[in-house]
């Protein structure tokens, strides 16, 4: 009995890997030809089918930059907010739902609220701008969720002292409380940035061009990004080589992929040092 | 005199918990509060830093003069006052950073004190809490490697590098082991000389050992107060005696 049991564990876990692997493996081999040099550090040429995808990629890491630069202090400042000040009354729990809710919310809605609030509305244009504060919007719900969480997992005793001490509440939360809940926070950031960084509902109505071989000089500017270009040459291009599409796909993967490796090293260090 | 406590209800949303209690709180000298579990003391211990107020639906009434000024006022500044008014938990709950990030909190966080000044005040505090020469040379190693005994001392030495007057003590024995135990009853008799200290405690050995004054209290009323010795050899109310005989609690 027990040993079926092992199996069916076994198979489940290699029904969940072995597709994750053969993508990655896929491509890898397929891609890995087309990524040189000239290919991360060029423009791109031929109605893109020559040439590199460097506005592709500075537009990604500005976009990402973007978003965390607008979304990580409202995410944790608000985590903070509903985790050490709220009273915990029906409105608190409405808003921390409305939270949960929002983390389940097909991007390409975001998208279009992008659209209308900061394209139109306020008039940003279609703009590094609008794109960032709508992948901002968008990565918001998984910041503030898993912060809170973070937060609300450090014992009361911490508080509870450093209130005994003559300390003030937001004492306590900046010297204790918030280095303690820095691993968790961190994950909740690496999870909320990666997403914005491999989406493209929501940047293809606010920033993403089609083609725009030069670099953004302005927040106001329109880019390239990585998924939107991926997009483009994979479905609207047509002969289009298909070692490029794969050799973006690659890039898009290995850009994800190394920022995730970054912020969890920076977790793990973090983590090494809390022991409760 | 330190404290004095002058008709003091609490409550607990509408559960009394402390029924007018009235107590005279001596300065450099130890008074220990008794009783059974749920009795109210406490809640009263902590009415006198004011960390009743954390708990939401409490209400104290009643009069607390800390050096003839009354604290139980919603004019009072409780910050100010949990740094004159320090406190010392049942469990040692040092935080998880170095030993000297620990001892050097208070001062930090106050802005009393930077740099050399800092390191002095953590090495007055730590021998203040005797254990210094048992730490001396790992300030940097996390304070969770200690023992149990050296955790709360080193929580002692965190509460005295704010430089209270008064040092609150909610059962800080009741995790340690005897001669851990022994290690923090001899620092409470050193600690008097300069601070006014008040222990609650399970353990009626420990209040005869060590106080100069003790209080009895049973369902939230303080039914005996007054020397030590007094309490424990002659006390006025037998169920003061029950208790203390273990015939009671």
């Amino acid at each position: 009995m027990q040993r079926i049991g092992f199996v069916l564990l076994v198979l489940a876990a290699l029904v969940v890997v072995l597709p994750i692997l053969f993508v990655v493996g896929a491509i890898v081999v397929r891609g890995i030809g087309a990524v040189s040099w000239e290919f991360l550090s060029a423009m791109p040429r031929d109605g893109m089918k020559a040439g590199g995808i460097l506005p592709a990629i500075v537009g990604t890491l500005l976009l990402t930059l973007g978003t965390a630069l607008a979304a990580i202090p409202v995410g944790v400042g608000g985590a903070i907010y509903l985790s050490e000040y709220a009273a915990d009354i029906w409105l608190t729990r409405a808003i921390r739902l409305a939270i949960i809710n929002l983390a389940g919310i097909p991007s390409v809605v975001y998208g279009l609220f992008g659209l209308g609030l900061f394209v139109l509305f306020l008039q940003f244009g279609t703009s590094i701008l609008a794109g960032s504060l709508t992948l901002a919007i968008m990565t918001l719900p998984i910041i503030i969720s898993a912060a809170e969480e973070a937060l609300r997992a450090v014992p009361t005793e911490f508080r509870t002292v450093s209130t005994s001490l003559g300390g003030t509440r937001w004492q306590g939360i900046r010297y204790i409380v918030l280095p303690q809940a820095l691993p968790g926070i961190i994950t909740g950031l690496i999870l909320g940035l990666l997403r914005a960084a491999g989406e493209t509902a929501p940047i293809l109505f606010t920033v993403a061009a089609f083609f725009l071989p030069r670099l953004p000089h302005s927040p106001l500017d329109q880019t390239m990004a990585l998924p939107y270009h991926l997009y483009v040459i994979s479905t609207q291009v047509p002969g289009m080589p298909v070692d490029v599409q794969y050799g973006t796909a690659l890039v898009l993967l290995a850009l994800v992929l190394s920022m995730n490796v970054a912020a969890t090293l920076i977790r793990s260090y973090y983590r090494r040092r809390r022991q409760w | 005199m330190k404290v004095r406590v002058a008709h003091l209800n609490f409550y607990y949303g509408d559960f009394l918990a402390l029924s007018d209690i009235s107590m005279e709180i001596l300065d450099r000298q130890i008074t220990a509060l008794i009783g059974p579990s749920g009795c109210g003391k406490s809640t009263f211990l902590r009415c006198l830093n004011r960390m009743n107020d954390t708990i939401p639906c409490t209400c104290a009434e009643g009069q607390i003069l800390l050096d003839g000024v009354d604290i139980n006022t919603p004019e009072t500044d409780v910050v100010a006052l949990r740094q004159r008014v320090g406190m010392v938990f049942q469990r040692p709950n040092p935080f998880p950073q170095s030993i000297f990030d620990n001892v050097a909190f208070g001062p930090r966080v106050l802005g009393t004190h930077r740099g050399a000044g800092l390191a002095d005040v953590v090495e007055q505090s730590l021998r203040g809490a005797a254990l210094w020469t048992e730490v001396k040379d790992e300030l940097d190693h996390d304070a969770l490697s200690l023992s149990l005994g050296q955790q709360q001392r080193l929580c002692i030495a965190r509460a005295i590098a704010v430089q209270p007057e008064v040092i609150l003590m909610d059962e800080p024995c009741s995790a340690l082991d005897p001669i851990a135990t022994l290690e923090i009853e001899e620092l409470m008799q050193r600690l008097k000389e300069n601070y006014c200290i008040v222990i609650v405690t399970h353990n009626m050995q420990q209040a005869a050992r060590v106080s100069d004054w003790t209080g009895f209290f049973w369902l939230g009323e303080l039914v005996e107060f007054g020397a030590t010795e007094t309490v424990f050899t002659r006390p006025q109310h037998q169920l003061t005696e029950d208790y203390i005989t273990g015939r009671a609690g």
